[in-house]
């Protein structure tokens, strides 16, 4: 009997200690808050720049889009509802929005007025689909990653069809990706941190600590500053990187 | 060899899908299961004839259904494959949950059907994120019911840090889904009212969060105050799930508890306290004694700490409970050591737990040991 527990022991002992030694991370950076501004969105689940205009867009876990200033100040509020926006990306003309439950991508104009829509195949849980949404300039292609159990890179061309899926093992969770000059940022959520990624290969560059609880959203603006949304604590956060 | 087992394991760990999940219109639907197989081993003080409790066994073997339409509407039906090889003594439910929520009403919303009773967070927190096989004595279904047929109207408030939950049961816990009461009221025709009031800070603390998985840098506590009351003609008769004679007791029942949970920096603290005060209709329970109502209390406190590095959380817990304040010497206290290995986090999971007794002088007394492993799908 005893020589079964030894084994057991050994067991125990190499499923705790060999991850141990498998995970060298790189050194993670800082950040510095400029400002933090509360908002009246409800479950805010993501935020992007509308380039050139300088406005945001965010949406909510109650599926509706809004449009808000750069003090996170509601503008305007879309009159068609989803049922869980997680992800929004904008471009020049349009906004692209992630309804995580449907796995539906909306695509909105700046006035907020629904244009189309594309329905993807997922058949992930309900609350593991896509959280986040990107286009990457590097390989001119959307990139969506699921949230959990498991995380997946999936790229898409512009009328979203999947062109390839890629494995994600860097975090227990995605949340948000945003792309910013040549990099992708991933946020994570449970795992409260920053991701940059290698947009070409998606190996992973180096990794920013947050300190927010359940940050939902990132955008990066044109100066370097990080925004970040969080749902549970209903508020908007400005950061500057620090530099060591 | 055992680096590629490890590797092997790892990566599956981190692919497996715990979900899947379907749309149609404005419908969708997810299915998921959740295993459970352990191995369980006694080590009674005294030379004792039963063994067994010495035996692998299956512990949850669910399958759930959860969908909602639109935004209004979600409907979950869970069962437990598990149990339905026993459904012969009639006291083991196979199903968990057969419920609709309403959530169109501004209000407030609703819940119908057999589901979870609000009352306590240790009964509230879903088995699969338990860190230990099982929960305090007080909280496992012995001592009060933990789920019955009713409907129960939930309102959030600031941000969701406070929750709002009233009742109205059959009273018959999970013997309203078992040949125990064939599905009929007590006689009295009395129901069972619960109320439960949450208050989280600084954001909203899911019944999940049994680990502090991401190690928070800012601390979260949530209070939670529940209170019971019923009024039953008769004492419902169960074999195995009611050994206090407490769960389903003719008289006036009321119960009173509170739950403080807090995580921090990796570590999550848990402590709850229940008073049950029992008017029964058998007045033997009295003890012969001039009182009107006797007391059964319970506690448990708490401790687990999650190391991210080895995907380990440790626990340890206390729990202690007297059945019967008016017979002296009746309080059970145990000390639980409980360990477990996240290899993808709740969702693919080794589950060691240990029970050592403090009261080391009844006969049948036995320390416990319990080892398995969960999967979700």
């Amino acid at each position: 009997m005893y020589y079964y527990y030894f084994r057991f022991i050994v067991v125990t002992f190499f499923l705790t200690v060999v991850p141990f030694f498998a995970q060298c991370k790189p050194k993670p950076k800082k950040l510095a808050l400029l400002y933090k501004a509360d908002l009246t969105i409800k479950e805010p689940s993501d935020i992007c720049i509308l380039p050139n205009v300088n406005k945001y867009a965010i949406v909510s876990d109650n599926g509706l889009l809004y449009l808000t200033d750069t003090n996170g100040v509601v503008l305007k509020e879309s009159t068609f509802k989803g049922f869980d926006f997680e992800g929004v990306f904008a471009d020049e003309s349009k906004i692209y929005v992630s309804d995580e439950r449907s796995r539906i991508i909306y695509v909105f104009d700046y006035n907020l007025e629904r244009i189309t829509s594309y329905q993807l195949t997922y058949y992930g849980g309900r609350n593991s689909g896509f959280e986040s949404i990107t286009f990457n300039k590097n390989k001119n292609c959307f990139v969506l990653i699921t949230e959990k159990h498991p995380c997946i890179i999936f790229e898409y061309d512009t009328a979203f069809k999947e062109l390839k899926q890629y494995p994600y093992t860097f975090s227990t969770d995605v949340s948000s990706i945003t792309f910013h000059k040549g990099h992708l940022f991933v946020l994570c959520d449970e795992e409260r941190k920053i991701l940059v990624l290698n947009p070409n290969d998606y190996s992973l560059e180096s990794e920013i600590k947050l300190s927010d609880i359940n940050p939902e959203g990132i955008a990066i603006t044109e100066d370097g500053r990080i925004l970040i949304v969080s749902d549970d604590e209903q508020y908007l956060k400005k950061y500057a990187l620090v530099v060591k | 060899m055992m680096k590629k087992i490890l590797y092997i394991l790892i990566l599956l760990g981190n692919s497996a899908f715990a979900q899947y999940s379907f749309n149609a219109g404005n419908n969708n639907l997810e299915l998921s299961g959740l295993l459970n197989v352990n191995y369980n081993e006694r080590f009674y003080l005294i030379n004792h004839p039963d063994k067994k409790a010495d035996v692998f066994k299956l512990a949850t073997a669910r399958f759930k259904l959860e969908g909602r339409v639109s935004n209004d509407y979600e409907y979950k039906l869970q069962l437990d494959m598990a149990r339905l090889g026993f459904s012969g003594d009639g006291e083991f439910p196979a199903l968990l949950d057969a419920n609709f929520t309403i959530k169109k009403l501004k209000f407030t919303n609703i819940t119908l059907g057999y589901q979870k009773i609000p009352y306590s967070r240790s009964s509230l927190v879903g088995f699969e994120h338990q860190t230990m096989w099982q929960r305090g004595e007080v909280a496992r279904g012995q001592v009060f019911s933990r789920r019955d047929l009713g409907v129960v109207l939930a309102k959030d408030y600031w941000k969701q840090r406070i929750n709002v939950m009233l009742g109205a049961f059959t009273g018959q816990g999970e013997g309203i889904m078992t040949d125990v009461t064939g599905g009929d009221n007590d006689a009295s025709g009395k129901l069972e009212y619960v109320g439960r009031v949450e208050l989280s800070y600084p954001s909203k603390f899911k019944y999940n969060e049994t680990l502090d998985l991401n190690h928070t840098d800012i601390p979260k506590v949530s209070l939670g105050l529940n209170g019971r009351y019923v009024e039953r003609q008769n004492t419902l008769q169960t074999i195995n799930k009611d050994p206090y004679g407490l769960k389903i007791i003719g008289g006036a029942k009321t119960m009173l508890g509170m739950d403080l949970a807090a995580n921090y920096q990796g570590f999550s603290f848990l402590f709850e306290a229940h008073n049950i005060n029992v008017n029964p209709t058998d007045k033997t329970l009295l003890q012969g004694l001039t009182k009107t109502s006797f007391n059964a209390i319970g506690s448990i406190v708490q401790l687990s700490y999650y190391d991210r590095t080895l995907k380990s959380a440790f626990t340890a817990r206390y729990d202690d409970f007297i059945p019967n304040d008016l017979i002296p010497n009746s309080t059970m206290q145990t000390l639980s050591g409980g360990y477990n290995f996240l290899l993808d986090g709740f969702s693919s999971m080794l589950r060691v737990q240990y029970w050592y007794r403090l009261d080391r002088s009844k006969t049948d007394t036995y320390d416990q040991i319990r080892i398995g492993w969960q999967q979700k799908f």
